[in-house]
């Protein structure tokens, strides 16, 4: 298989493991789930929604809290997908930051924590630890996701499902085109 | 934005073919290192370089291993001639041909010779616009991280990347990343699966 087709076959994966991260951090305080992992991981203050269908194709909401916000769980509800999100990971005194993409699994303006070295072997060691230690987190949170996904799907879905229902209906405040 | 410092934009992929020991890795970079453009039409230039200066070509042999990873650089360089300059100049210079020789026209094949002339020489002035995008290749786990984001020196990379050191390269999107760290679930299931539905409401199926 060609290496688009690949992935345009695994964008829902990518989609729905955004989606996922998603409901872990505003209903599992970010964590993987996984024993002995104290790491913690949000999605920050962007996130791009797409759906192929209906006259929206795509909504970007940004600033303020847009992951906990009533536009967001409309979006969702109407079959909207996650496919692009800032993302905020914490470990330790350590923290993350970057935008992953659910095609691709790229990750984009990645802030690190800081580096102390001064020379650039130095420099360029620790940072790729870092950048290690970073992608090491997000693929635990993916493995865990994944086998969910494989083995519970129903379940999973329905999680899903309920959360989204939930938060439309505790959102708090009117959207802006049902004020009077 | 680098590996050294700043925010980092980045793009794995799998590595897909023997790993060369560190003479072949050498040899690879030495035989495709960057040169900068001389005379001629070239607009376009590809090649490797070091990662901490991209005049450092090819890519210094004490710096290039670092741990596990192998680091360099993709150096792309560009040059372009305006093509309204270059028609302003290739006017002027079939004005002063027909007039030094007496023509009433030129033929399609001389102006387009005279053209390439007047392009090879305006080249020869224009700065070229150099990319560098950062490349490091964990030659233990596979893997190659990259800060080459978009399609274009992501081809470049892919392409270059297998004449030298003949391995390919494959984006470590979710199906490939899934069948790396689960290789218990197989990939063939997981592409067979069916998007959850998470539509709500009256339209949902």
């Amino acid at each position: 298989m060609k290496p688009l087709e690949l992935i345009e076959q695994g964008r829902f994966l990518g989609e729905e493991f955004i989606f996922w991260l998603w409901h872990r951090g505003l209903a599992e305080g970010g964590t993987s789930g996984l024993e002995g992992d104290l790491s913690a991981c949000f999605l920050d203050d962007a996130i791009v929604l797409v759906n192929e269908r209906g006259d929206v194709k795509e909504l970007s909401l940004r600033k303020g809290n847009p992951t906990e916000s009533r536009e967001a769980f409309e979006a969702l509800s109407r079959g909207m997908r996650p496919s692009k999100s800032k993302v905020r990971l914490l470990s330790g005194d350590m923290e993350w930051t970057f935008v992953i993409n659910a095609a691709t699994l790229d990750t984009t303006a990645m802030k690190l924590p800081p580096t102390q070295a001064k020379n650039p072997e130095g420099r360029v060691a620790d940072r790729l630890f870092l950048l290690e230690e970073g992608m090491s987190h997000l693929e635990r949170r993916f493995l865990a996701f994944l086998e969910m996904r494989a083995q519970h799907a129903d379940e999973l879905e329905s999680t899903l499902r309920e959360w989204i229902q939930k938060n439309l209906e505790s959102a708090g405040g009117e959207v802006p085109w049902e004020g009077d | 934005m680098s590996l050294l410092q700043g925010s980092l934009s980045l793009r794995r992929f799998l590595v897909l073919g023997p790993i060369p020991d560190e003479g072949a890795l050498l040899e690879g970079l030495q035989q495709d290192a960057f040169h900068p453009f001389q005379d001629g039409l070239e607009e376009e230039r590809v090649g490797w370089c070091d990662w901490r200066n991209p005049l450092i070509t090819p890519p210094d042999a004490n710096w290039v291993s670092q741990d596990r990873f192998a680091i360099f650089g993709l150096r792309t360089d560009t040059r372009r001639v305006p093509a309204a300059l270059l028609k302003a100049h290739v006017d002027l210079r079939l004005q002063k041909l027909m007039k030094e020789k007496d023509l009433a026209f030129v033929g399609k094949e001389a102006r387009i010779s005279l053209q390439d002339e007047v392009k090879a020489e305006l080249l020869m002035k224009v700065l070229p616009t150099p990319k560098v995008v950062e490349v490091a290749w964990d030659l233990k786990g596979g893997l190659l991280w990259t800060t080459a984001t978009s399609s274009k020196p992501q081809g470049a990379l892919s392409g270059l990347f297998m004449k030298s050191f003949g391995c390919e390269l494959q984006p470590l999107a979710p199906l490939l990343l899934a069948g790396r760290l689960a290789p218990h679930l197989a990939v063939e299931a997981l592409m067979a699966l069916d998007p959850l539905n998470l539509e709500l409401g009256e339209n949902a199926g």
